[in-house]
Parts: structure tokens; sequence; C-alpha cells
């Protein structure tokens, strides 16, 4: 008997055990499982969390494989990929046959051979954000997806894009993303952190409350948890009604840059919850202070730029402030005060050697066409200057589901969507590109911007052309445009031919099936530390023969020719400069270095607000003095029928960096200039049999992040395949073929 | 024990009839309302399957996903290779919406009757209302023309059956698609609707 008590007294200590520690002595039921030989409970019972993050990235057993395996490889090599020979250079790694898009890139100022690159990567199977990281120039890439953020909720945010890599002086680089749910309306913007050249980063972190208000006590996740409260969390939202219905605002579009604190401004912390003002802890202060600007979609305008900066390498951000302030020309919005509240696409820069601070956004406050409008700030982004304006973006004449592409809208294209001839991917010029000039002195207040439209097309046939523009003058002038593509662009007779005024809406069938030109867009512009200007863009100069009623979508292939698309490249080289105000009425010889001679100052005063049918300036300019010396990066076509999702999404941006070669050697010394971008080369058609090949995913459409590194004065000579045949990549079926070839080349 | 399994199956043909005239179209399944590749011929291949997002409605009468009191919706796009030499659509898409009632239905019927007129009004000569046969409850159509070297024509009809709406659009290129090939089409999906 006492025997026996001593049993249930021990029974009764594990219940109160498993109570206290399981949730319940019956949530456990395969305890005894080996008596009874029960299946083991298993699945989400098991899972747990791990909320270390990824501070520690110097792990002694990390990386000491030097060679990957390769996989069985069942496939027959088909022409396309024959033919797509070259030394461009594949940065994502993974055998999903997923795309990736949307790329960015930025290098190392300390380690010249260190790139990091991100870019939208759906290796799961839905979008995620992507980390590429080189330490050899390029010649080989490792991968991964970036940490999710952790939420209060004990949840990740999963859904990630929008990715900017970006190194700060000190050799830290940054990742700018945002991250969502598909299924309702949380969203919000972060950044992660890497020590280590871009191959681990930080877990980003929403901080759980642990104490009422006003007090911050706050934490990550469970004991232990390392992270610091609020680490890399820009902003959030939490939806309300757990319902994807715009119930809350939605962050979208960010981008980061990194720049020294202005003279005068000291490192500045801030609290986890309130993002309010604190000291900073010893040893976490950055060289650089970071500033991400992004957009908020709300019912206060659609959308709203906002800035946060950080000066403790994103561990902590400033509360949120709206700049894009207020101007008579944003009056036909309606906004109260005239503010410029329906603006997307912002991006910041940062003059490094004063960190005066720019950032340029597209706006559609207007009476018609859209317009690309630049704020600056000279204390840190404590305040800014009302808007300049840079000059009008003529993309309401872009060809949409709404004004006869009817055909791009049965293949799932939003109907007011921007979509190029004879293609349905989203093509609208959202994100353009600023940069500050790197140099000091004279140079200091010098910044450029580049954007693309549609001023030398119509709603028929696209020819999107990209332009460049200057200011000398802090921001305040501007001197533009200059095409920067080179080739034939003649001007519409009547750009606005089957459109209606301030609208999207129209009727191809108005206009004259002339073509004027090919396309080119999604540029990216960089500056060297001696003035070397480059700019790279997707351009269909190179199809001029594919033929029309073909390929994978016939009734979206209507017109001959600019179809397939290449990556290219565009050089310039400023070494002098001076003033131009806003009171000159010409370009002084000092300041005309990559200015067309067509290029006005302030172009948009000629043409008011409401620019109608044309010309306009940008028009009409002649081939053969244009600036900027072209040349193709890519070294074969690409087919975006064949990048994500039926050819509906290419990404809205791409992306390049230039640096010395060597970051120790002399101003002798050469610079290089690393080239990234979207690219559908093996992409394949839909097309079926879908079921002969066991385990291959749904979609053989796919897109890659190819990258090009070339001299940044004197490079890019071109292809380097053998071979630049159009018909390969016109239709390239998905392989239906299965031969046991066993591992890949061997 | 024969005669028992007799009534046995009396008795499920008179259930299954009976759930073949419920009401209302259920919200579940609604993968099962649009057209399938069976329902197609072979050449055709689906390329996106699934529920409608934004993107599918975005700047449209249609395009809150809450509206009407609306369940839920699905759809599924299908095409085939082909040349302008290519007899019947090359693109197809396939689309239901289920309400909460009938008069959740019906008032998206009206959406599309004012999307088609929208259409119609900014479209030019090509695209207009066109009559088309019965189908469900009521249905309506449109036809536009995309200009080109080879014109593109689209078809596209929309009916409401109960407290659904569906709809079929169909391309293919001038001369080589008509209206009766699309009227098949969407009396097929009717048949999926009314069976469910």
């Amino acid at each position: 008997m006492r025997r026996l008590s001593g049993v249930v007294v021990a029974l009764g200590a594990l219940a109160v055990y498993l109570v206290l520690f399981s949730g319940s002595a019956a949530g456990y039921p395969g305890l005894f499982e080996d008596q009874d030989d029960n299946p083991v409970q298993s699945g989400a019972l098991d899972f747990r969390d791990v909320s270390y993050g990824t501070t520690i990235t110097e792990c002694p057993q990390a990386g000491k494989i030097d060679e990957q395996p390769k996989p069985l490889d069942r496939r027959d090599i088909d022409q396309a990929e024959k033919h797509s020979g070259g030394n461009d250079r594949r940065m994502n790694q993974d055998f999903s046959c997923m795309p990736q898009d949307e790329t960015t890139i930025d290098q190392n100022p300390n380690v010249a051979s260190n790139y990091v690159g991100g870019a939208n990567d759906y290796r799961l199977g839905w979008g995620t954000s992507g980390f590429y990281a080189s330490t050899d120039n390029g010649t080989h890439w490792y991968d991964g997806i970036t940490p999710f953020p952790s939420l209060p909720s004990g949840d990740n945010l999963d859904g990630g894009g929008d990715p900017v890599t970006v190194f700060d002086r000190a050799g830290v680089v940054y990742y700018a993303q945002i991250n969502f749910n598909r299924t309702d309306d949380t969203s919000g913007v972060w950044v992660n952190r890497s020590t280590n050249g871009g191959f681990t980063w930080t877990r980003p972190c929403v901080p759980i409350q642990v104490a009422p208000p006003p007090t911050e006590q706050s934490r990550c996740g469970g004991a232990g948890d390392p992270r610091q409260p609020g680490d890399g969390t820009v902003g959030f939202i939490q939806d309300n009604d757990s319902r994807l219905n715009g119930s809350v605002p939605a962050f979208d579009k960010e981008w980061l840059t990194a720049g020294p604190r202005p003279s005068g401004v000291n490192p500045q912390c801030f609290t986890p919850l309130a993002h309010a003002p604190t000291v900073c802890a010893s040893g976490v202060v950055g060289v650089d202070r970071l500033y991400v600007t992004y957009s908020l979609f709300s019912g206060a305008g659609s959308a709203q730029i906002f800035v946060s900066y950080s000066d403790d390498q994103a561990r902590s951000w400033s509360a949120p402030k709206f700049i894009a302030g207020a101007a008579a020309f944003c009056a036909a919005g309606g906004r109260a005060g005239n503010e410029c509240d329906d603006s997307q696409g912002s991006e910041p820069t940062v003059n490094p050697t004063t960190g005066q601070l720019w950032v340029g956004f597209i706006n559609g406050d207007t009476t018609d066409e859209d317009q690309y409008l630049v704020v600056t700030s000279t204390d840190g982004g404590q305040t800014f200057s009302p808007p300049s304006r840079v000059d009008t973006l003529y993309d309401v004449n872009e060809p949409r589901g709404v004004n006869g592409r009817t055909d791009c809208v049965a293949r799932g294209q939003g109907s007011t969507r921007t979509d190029l001839t004879n293609t349905c991917f989203r093509a609208d010029p959202i994100f353009n590109s600023i940069v500050a000039d790197k140099r000091g002195g004279a140079f200091a207040d010098d910044v450029y911007v580049v954007l693309y439209d549609n001023r030398n097309g119509t709603i028929r046939n696209s020819n999107n052309d990209v332009f460049f523009y200057k200011s000398t003058d802090g921001g305040l002038t501007w001197v533009g445009p200059t095409r920067v593509n080179d080739d034939p662009s003649d001007m519409p007779a009547n750009r606005d031919c089957g459109r209606n005024t301030n609208s999207i809406v129209g009727n191809a069938a108005n206009c004259p099936a002339t073509g004027t030109g090919n396309d080119q867009f999604f540029p990216f512009v960089s500056i060297t530390q001696k003035g070397n200007l480059n700019i790279t863009f997707q351009d269909r100069r190179l199809d001029t023969t594919s033929p029309i009623g073909s390929g994978e979508w016939p009734t979206s292939k209507t017109e001959v020719g600019n179809y397939l698309v290449w990556y290219w490249g565009a050089q310039c080289k400023i070494t002098t400069t001076a003033t131009v105000g806003p009171t000159a009425t010409d370009v002084p010889s000092a300041a005309s270095q990559c200015v067309a001679p067509e290029a006005v100052v302030n172009p948009t005063a000629a043409t008011g607000f409401n620019p109608g049918a044309g010309p306009v300036p940008g028009n009409g300019q002649s081939a053969a003095t244009l600036p900027f010396r072209n040349f193709q990066i890519s070294d074969v076509g690409s087919n975006y029928d064949y990048s994500f999702r039926a050819g509906l999404f290419a990404g809205d941006y791409t992306g390049n960096t230039g640096g010395p070669e060597d970051p120790n050697g002399d101003e002798k010394g050469g610079e290089t200039t690393a080239a990234v971008w979207t690219d559908a080369r093996n992409g394949r058609g839909s097309g079926g049999p879908v079921d002969l090949q066991a385990g291959r995913n749904p979609i053989c459409e796919q897109s890659d992040v190819f990258f090009q590194r070339y001299n940044s004065e004197n490079g890019g000579k071109g292809s380097k395949a053998n071979d630049q045949s159009l018909q390969f990549f016109l239709t390239a079926p998905c392989p239906q073929d299965i031969k046991d070839k066993g591992v890949h080349g061997k | 024990m024969r005669s028992i399994l007799v009534i046995g199956a009396g008795a499920a043909v008179v259930f299954l009839a009976a759930c073949g005239h419920t009401a209302t179209v259920p919200a579940k399944q609604l993968g099962d309302l649009v057209l399938h590749p069976g329902d197609l011929p072979a050449q055709f291949t689906a390329f996106y399957v699934g529920p409608q997002v934004r993107l599918d409605t975005a700047g449209t009468p249609r395009a809150n996903p809450a509206r009407f009191g609306r369940k839920g919706g699905w759809i599924a796009r299908y095409h085939r290779p082909g040349t302008f030499g290519t007899r019947g659509p090359l693109v197809l898409d396939s689309g239901v919406d289920v309400f909460g009632d009938a008069d959740g239905a019906k008032q998206d019927l009206s959406a599309y009757r004012a999307l088609f007129a929208e259409t119609a009004a900014s479209g030019g000569p090509g695209a207009k209302a066109i009559s088309v046969p019965r189908i469900g409850d009521e249905a309506i159509g449109m036809t536009n023309r995309q200009i080109g070297p080879h014109p593109v024509r689209f078809f596209v009809i929309a009916w409401r059956f109960r407290n659904a709406t569906a709809a079929v659009g169909a391309n293919g290129f001038e001369g080589k698609v008509t209206l009766a090939e699309v009227v098949r089409l969407a009396r097929r999906q009717q048949q999926r609707l009314a069976s469910d």
C-alpha cells in the first residue's frame, strides 16, 4: 500500500509537470506510446520557433563545403539553352524553376570584390526577398531568402518584395524590403543587416509590448531571444479585420540609402514602440545614417511619401515623417494645402561629402500627365524643402487594357497597367532613379535623375525612352531632358491620339499604325567617384523582325518586332560643373557635359501642366548628337512572355553600382560598374502536355537575376555570345522528354 | 435484400435530384464552377487557375472584392498555341463569383452591364453589346475588336444563375473565332453551376 502510494504520488507529480509545461497531460498522448504502439503525434506539435535571429554570423562550421552537389538532370538541353552562351553570370543558384525579378545590387566600398544583390524570389512558391552574395567579383554566388520579420502574434510575415541592398561606408550591408500578408492587410517595411558581406542576415523584430504604456518595455520572442526589440522595423501596421480589403494603410515601394550625418547632426537612437528619441547604446552607432523612404496607401493619399532614418545600423528608426510637401503644381489633386499626396516610387540619395539628402518620386496630383518631383534635406532628414518639379512624366498615353490592350486583360493583367506593344508584363514607370554626385566642392550640390516614359509613342505603339536630367544647384533647377538611348526614336504626329484628356481611357483605333521607335524601360543610374555616369535599362531595339501572330501568345503579338528584351548600358562622364540657377536660360559649357543640345533649363516651363498633343521637350532629339555611349550588356535576348505568371510581371526596376576596382588604390586606379537585371532566357512556355514530367513544377515560366561587370568609363563591349539569333527565344516550350541522364555533366 | 438495395438507390436518386435544385450555389468548391481542361479541346492548357485576385477586376465597377455580399470567386485561364490562321479561340478565361443571395448576383450582373457599356463607349466601332442566348437566369454579352495588321476579336458572355455570376471570355484572330463557340463554352460552364 505504501509502495502504491509512492507510485500515485509520482504519477501525480508527473501529471502536474505535464499540465504546467505542456498545457495538459492529455495533450501528450505519445508519452507512453512505446508500450501500446500507438501512432506518435507529430507535425505542428513538434515545431518550435527559433527566435534567436541570425546575429551570430561567423560560426566555425559555416561555409566549409566548397562545391555544390548537382541534382539529377532528366532534361534534354533545348535549342534556347544551347544558344544561351556568353559571359553573363546568373546570381540565383536555386533549382526550383521559380522566378526571380526586380533586381538591386551594391558593392562593398572596402572590399571591391564583394557584391550583394537582391530580388523578388519565388523559390518557395510565393514571393519573398532573395539575397545573392559574391566575394569574387560576381564569378560565384551564394544565395538564399532573407529571414522573415517576427510579429507580436508570434508568427512570421512571409510575403516579401521590393528589395534594395545598400552598403554603408564601414562595409555593413543592409537589405530593405516590404513584407506583407496575402490574405489580409498586414504590412510593413523592414531592414535586415549583414556584417559578413551578405551571407547571413539579421531577423527583424516587431516588438511585443510587455508592460502597459507609457513604458516601452518590450521583447522580440520568448525568453533568451537576444534581438533588440524593434530591430529592423521601419514601419508596421497590423490588419484590423483579417481581410484583404484595404481597411488599414498599406506600405509599398520603399527604398534605402546610406550616407554621413551632415555637419552638426549627432547620432540619435529611438525607442522601439513610439519611436521617441533616446540615448544610443554603446557600440551600435554606425558610420552612416540610413534613410528609408516609402509609400503609404491610405485615405489620406494614394500614396503619401514618408522617411525614417536610423543611426544605429537599422536597430531603431525615427518616427515617420511626411516629406512630399506641397506646391502649386500639386493643386489639381485637390488635397488640403496643395499637398503632393498622390505619389509613388520614392528613392533617396545622399552626397557622401556633405550628407545632403535628396528624395525623388513620381506624383499624380496633376491636370493631365504625371510629374517627377524632388525634395531635399540638409539636416539629416529633420526638415525638407518644398518639392521641385524635374519634368512632366508622360505616361498617361501608355498602352493599357482600358485603351485597347484587351488581350492583356484576358491574360490576367490589370486593365489600368501599362502594356508595351506585343507584350503584357507590367511596365508602368513607377520607379525611376536618382543619384547624388559622389564628389565634394563644386559637385557637392549636383544630383542626377533618369526616368522613362512614352512621350515618343502612343497608346497604339509604345516607344518608351530613357531621359536624363541634371541639377547643379541642389535640386532646385533642372536641365533636360537628354535622351539616353541612342536608337532611332521619332516624334509621333500626335502623342495624345485616341486618348482623353486627363484620362488613361481611350481608343487605340484612333491612332495611326506607324511605330516611332523601340522601348527602353526600368532604368537605373549610378555615378562613380571620378564622375562616370552609368545608366542601365531594358531595351528592345535589337528585335525588329520577329513576326506577328506567333509565339506563346499570338493575339498579343500583333506588330512586327519590338518583342524580345536585352539589357543595355549607357555611359557619359562629368568632369566639370557650374551652377545653373532658376533664372538661367542657357546652360554654360561647364555644366553641359552629358546634356543633349536640345535640352533646356526647367523643361516643363515650356509646356505647363497640361502639355497637350506635342511637341514636347524630348521629342525629336537627334541620335547623332546624344552624349551617352550605348552598348549591349546581356548576351542574348530574353522573352518576357516567359516571366512570372504567363508573362505578366518582370519586376518594376533593375540596378547597377559602380566603384573603384581597388578601394585602397590611388586615384589613377580603374573603376568598375556591375549591372543586374531580370532575364527570362531560362523561361519556357507553360504549354502542355504538363503531365509527362513527374514532379515538374506547375509552370515553366521563370526569370532569373543576371549579373555583368564592366569598366565604368570604357566598358560594355557587347555580347559575348556566338549566336544572336532571335528565333530560339521567340518560342521555347517547356521540356517534355524525360531521359535519365544522371548527374548533369557527368 | 435486393429490394432494399433498389429502394436505397432510388432514395439516393431522389436525394441527389433534390441537391441539384437547391436554391443557392454554394461558395465551396469554387474550382468546380469554372471550365476544366476536360471541357476544352486538348490543345488548351491552363496558365492560371485559382481564386480571383485584385488584378482581375482592378479599375472596373466590379473592383471591390466584398461587393454585394460576395462570398468568393474563382477564375481559370487557358490558352493554346497558334497563328493568325488558327481557327477558334486562342485565349480563354472562365470566372465565377458567388454571393450571399440572388440579389447580390443581380447587382453584380448590373456591374458587368456597366462595364460592358463603358468598354463599348470607349472602345470604338468594334466594341458593342451583343445579344446572347439565354444562359442561366439572365445573360449579357459584348464583343470587341483590337486593331492591328491582323485584328483580334473578343467575345465576353456574363450571366447570372441564382446567387452566382459567371463569365466566359475568349479571343482569337478576326474571322477565326465565333460567338457560337463562346456560347457553347458558357453553356458547358453553366452545366457545372447547375449540377453543383
